[in-house]
């Protein structure tokens, strides 16, 4: 080997993809090229430092909350289009409703405003020839316009124009509970833990286990809201392995939770 | 919840799903932005715009390609053009450049190593910062996040062997720099 071929041979060694033939060649042409044998030195000094650098940062809490938030807020922007085409959409074809949550609660979220809205409303989904029904439905509630998402039929012939009203309402009152803050949550659970962040991987690994989604909201003070929306059917044993992350010695009381389709439950996380 | 999902709701406009999804991926995200840009608030900016740009676009990903290519990609492309874009803007000192991201120090070592150790570690950050741009992000990619030389073409948007010559170079200048201060790294075994 020459010392032109020593380059090629650091970047094997880089890649750990050398032969013990190529070793052997280079650890030879160092023993006799001062020149070389520093290269090789030097790339194993890098080397080691770079097998010391995580492949993975924890990303500050505060980090997060803020990308989290840039995103929600872009999806505000654009979230009541899909609604306002499927309205153009029932206008036109008008047979029978699917009607999803037919009595809806809105209100703010506690934390952010201590107001309440409180309003009944049907929110009429779609036509029983849409395919895609149970999608939007279960799209439009976790995006926390309809809340209490059922699923139940409500059929209604030539209604059209009062699902237009209808869906109207339904969005104007979302919009209004947007402002608010969230949509209520079926249940709250308040958790002091050792680490919120840390909690709050535990939490989002436990949603992904339970077919959940879970957002994080920093609350200030190094606390944390987990708003975890998940099938009410799963939602008691997620809460029980939430549970044990408390930390504060007092058992943690998990609400018994009926009902069908998908809720939302805050996880509302305080450090020890 | 399937990546597959929770990639479809976020293509709906989910944001909920798409702060679940990006959840698994934000950690290396920040990780290549913060080795990009060398502190940790122009990461973190780099992060929310590359997140958003993600959301912006999720609509339009081909299920076909790997979706952490893709996501990478983005992230890379962001850190790109937010540094060219603070070209001018007068160089952040040394000073500022993160510790974040290492390995632990073995608790059995003295605080004499410890302390070289450390100092080693930031002049390898600062000698990264100096190399120029592109052959940062392939240097990264490959030594620091692991990727093939495959994957890296793709996420830069450049052919292989260009990608293999630019961190070649990198590595070179690296082993350089290195070898230029021996008063620094040949006192203790790294
Ligand atoms: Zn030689």
């Amino acid at each position: 080997m020459d010392c032109t071929q020593v380059n090629g041979m650091l970047d094997l060694l880089m890649d750990d993809a050398l032969s013990d033939e190529q070793r052997s060649a280079l650890e030879a042409h160092g023993r006799e090229c001062p020149a070389c044998a520093a290269a090789i030195r030097s790339t194993l000094q890098m080397k080691a430092l770079f097998a010391q650098m995580e492949p993975e940062i924890d990303v500050p809490l505060e980090a997060q909350a803020r990308w989290r938030g840039a995103v929600r807020e872009a999806a505000k922007a654009q979230r009541p289009k899909p609604l306002r085409r499927w309205i153009a959409s029932a206008a036109a074809a008008a047979v029978v409703l699917v009607g999803v949550g037919a009595a809806l609660t809105l209100r703010g979220a506690p934390k952010q405003n201590a107001a309440t809205y409180e309003a009944d409303a049907v929110a009429p989904m779609a036509l029983e020839e849409r395919a895609d029904a149970p999608a939007l439905a279960s799209g439009i509630a976790s995006n926390g316009m309809v809340d209490g998402a059922s699923g139940a039929v409500v059929e209604a012939d030539g209604m059209a124009d009062e699902a237009v009203a209808i869906g109207e309402t339904a969005m104007g009152l979302a919009m209004e509970s947007e402002a608010a803050g969230l949509p209520a949550p079926a249940c709250e659970l308040a958790l002091r833990v050792k680490d919120v962040e840390t909690a709050c991987d535990r939490i989002r690994d436990l949603a992904q286990e339970y077919e959940a989604v879970a957002d994080v909201q920093a609350a200030g003070d190094g606390a944390a809201d987990v708003y975890v929306e998940i099938a009410a059917e799963n939602a008691g044993d997620f809460l029980n392995a939430v549970a044990p992350l408390d930390a504060s010695g007092k058992a943690v009381e998990v609400p018994e939770l009926t009902g069908s389709g998908r809720l939302l439950v805050l996880l509302a996380l305080t450090e020890q | 919840m399937e990546e597959s999902r929770l990639i479809q709701r976020a293509g709906a406009g989910d944001a909920a799903a798409f702060n679940t999804l990006m959840g698994m991926h934000e950690r290396r995200m920040y990780a290549v932005a913060l080795r990009m840009c060398g502190n940790p608030e122009d990461a973190q900016d780099c992060l929310q715009e590359a997140m958003l740009r993600i959301y912006r676009a999720i609509n339009g990903f081909k299920a076909q390609s790997s979706f952490s290519t893709w996501v990478y990609r983005i992230t890379m492309n962001t850190c790109l053009d937010e540094l060219r874009r603070r070209k001018n803007r007068p160089n952040t000192s040394l000073d500022g450049l993160y510790d974040a991201g290492w390995a632990p120090v073995d608790p059995g070592q003295t605080p004499e190593k410890s302390a070289m150790l450390g100092d080693m570690r930031r002049q390898l950050q600062a000698y990264i910062h100096e190399l120029p741009e592109d052959m940062r992000a392939a240097v990264v990619l490959r030594d620091v996040e692991g990727y093939s030389y495959d994957e890296i073409a793709r996420m830069l948007d450049a052919n292989v062997g260009t990608i293999k010559s630019r961190i070649s170079r990198g590595r070179e200048k690296l082993r350089e720099k290195i070898a230029s201060k021996p008063e620094l790294f040949d006192r203790v075994d790294v």
